[in-house]
């Protein structure tokens, strides 16, 4: 069974993201490695490198996510990064759905990307302490979206590591940090690659590695 | 920014929430821990205001899960007005964030029996049917609210979100048209009709968002969701089999004048040489209902 990792920015720019705005649904796209073994087997593991918050204030519409994913294909290649799968959270606490627009871009994105996977966060799992992981995914595997077993869901580091640094962020307020495209568009002076979020998170993650 | 705000003098912080409440900004967060740290020592150099603020924070500490501010702030209220409908749709929306639906709307009900003109208790009761994720159901109560409140744009606002959540885009359209009628002059309501006219897709549709996307930058010219949507719309417009060719031309030279303005708008580089690529991306190929990403080989 191939595991999906996400590595320290990925996993804290979701959960960040996701604690920005409590009260609305949220999405953005996680980008992998590229890999040039094509014909590699086929059954390989994934490895997710980085996330990028896209919206929060609706959902539903397609004309700025048309212009993020374009935007976010060219800067993702020529930073040798592929777009690997789509996470959401749903503005309601107990909802783990996926919305058909939300299907609707993942599909497209596994209609490049084969082994791409669909990423729900599970809003009753986010805590001040963040114990356990929040991420509920799913993998497209012969034209389906297969539920992941939490057992080949991995995370960057020795376990416990990166839910403390998620931890952290949390309990510093550091959500506030976080830009998504819909920030962006609002003003366009900020980075929505969120170069800061992305040493903050290395600094802390470093600190709990090495208390 | 968080230690910022616990060095605030009282009265800052008052006039913080007074702005709070005006632009009827969520800051939940903020609101409780100004209030623990800051506020309500103070609250008897409040005035008649501390009722407001009362309500404020309630409202507050139930969006942060605080049941025991919540608490305090009730019994303070319902010290001052023993039989207000206020005051019990505070204590309804206390059983609502506290999941004890069935309660709660008994006693929405009660207050509606009690005031057929509050409007408030109605949408709570829409409010508690979104919660439990009865979104039809919910749209059902809705639209029998707005037949009774037709001018309540917050409710027609709500009611396009729910529609668009069903991806039903021509009834969310029609939800906007209305929202358009009373705000002619608002490019946000322009740019969102728009956006749901482009996702709906087809050819009318696409040249209607256009047009829309024309209105709000004329009404904003900063509005950045309007610039690239003027992009967008032109481009698919330069692109599609249906346009003649005289049309054909007129859209590519108002795609043009849109990329220039958006380059115009940001400073770096990197951001101006992704959407020139984007440009050529999208002149090239085929215009797919979202634009995907291409792996290299």
């Amino acid at each position: 069974m191939a595991e999906v990792k996400f590595s320290a920015r990925a996993y804290c720019k979701i959960i960040l993201h996701v604690a920005k705005y409590p009260h609305a649904a949220v999405n953005g796209i996680l980008l992998a490695e590229e890999t040039k073994n094509k014909d590699g087997p086929k059954v390989k593991d994934l490895n997710i490198v980085d996330a990028v918050p896209l919206f929060h204030q609706c959902l539903h519409v397609s004309p700025m996510a048309e212009i993020a994913l374009t935007q976010l294909d060219h800067l993702s290649a020529s930073s040798g990064r592929v777009v690997a799968g789509y996470y959401l959270a749903n503005e309601n606490l107990n909802d783990l759905s996926i919305d058909k627009p939300g299907h609707r871009v993942a599909d497209k994105i596994a209609e490049f990307f084969p082994s791409a996977c669909l990423v729900v966060v599970d809003n009753r799992r986010l805590s001040l302490d963040m114990k356990k992981s929040a991420l509920i995914v799913s993998q497209f595997s012969d034209g389906k979206w297969k539920n992941k077993e939490r057992s080949s869901i991995s995370l960057e580091g020795p376990s416990g590591v990166l839910q403390e640094t998620a931890a952290t962020l949390l309990q510093h307020n550091n959500q506030d940090m976080i830009v998504d495209f819909d920030n962006h568009l609002d003003d366009v002076s900020l980075d929505w690659m969120n170069p800061e979020v992305n040493e903050l998170i290395d600094e802390v993650y470093t600190s709990c590695l090495n208390p | 920014m968080a230690l910022n705000k616990k060095s605030l003098s009282w009265s800052e912080a008052r006039d913080l929430f007074r702005t709070w409440r005006e632009l009827n900004e969520r800051k939940s967060q903020d609101v409780v821990s100004l209030w623990e740290n800051t506020l309500q020592k103070k609250v008897h150099k409040l005035g008649d205001e501390r009722l407001l603020v009362y309500e404020q924070v309630c409202l507050a500490a139930l969006d942060t899960n605080r049941m025991d501010i919540a608490d305090q702030c009730l019994v303070a209220l319902k010290k001052e007005f023993s039989t207000s409908l206020r005051v019990r749709k505070l204590q309804a929306m206390k059983l609502e964030a506290m999941e004890r639906y069935d309660e709660a709307l008994e006693l929405l009900d009660n207050i509606i029996r009690r005031d057929e003109t509050n409007a408030a208790p109605r949408k709570r009761r829409v409010a508690i049917l979104k919660a439990r994720g009865r979104i039809p159901e919910a749209i059902k109560e809705l639209t029998e609210y707005l037949k009774k409140f037709m001018s309540d744009q917050e409710a027609w606002q709500q009611l396009c979100d729910l529609y668009l959540m069903e991806t039903d885009f021509a009834r969310a359209a029609f939800c906007m048209e209305e929202l358009l009628l009373q705000n002619p002059h608002n490019h946000l309501v322009h740019q969102r009709y728009a956006e749901i006219r482009y996702t709906q897709g087809g050819y009318e549709n696409i040249e209607l968002a256009r047009a829309h996307y024309c209105q709000a930058i004329k009404l904003n010219p900063n509005n950045m969701r309007a610039l690239y949507g003027l992009f967008l719309t032109s481009s698919n417009i330069a692109l599609s089999p249906k346009t003649t060719s005289q049309k054909r031309k007129d859209a590519g030279k108002l795609a043009k004048w849109a990329l220039r303005q958006i380059e115009e708008r940001y400073e770096s580089s990197t951001q101006v040489e992704a959407l020139e690529s984007m440009l050529s991306g999208l002149q090239l190929g085929s215009v797919p209902a979202v634009t995907p990403p291409t792996p290299s080989t």
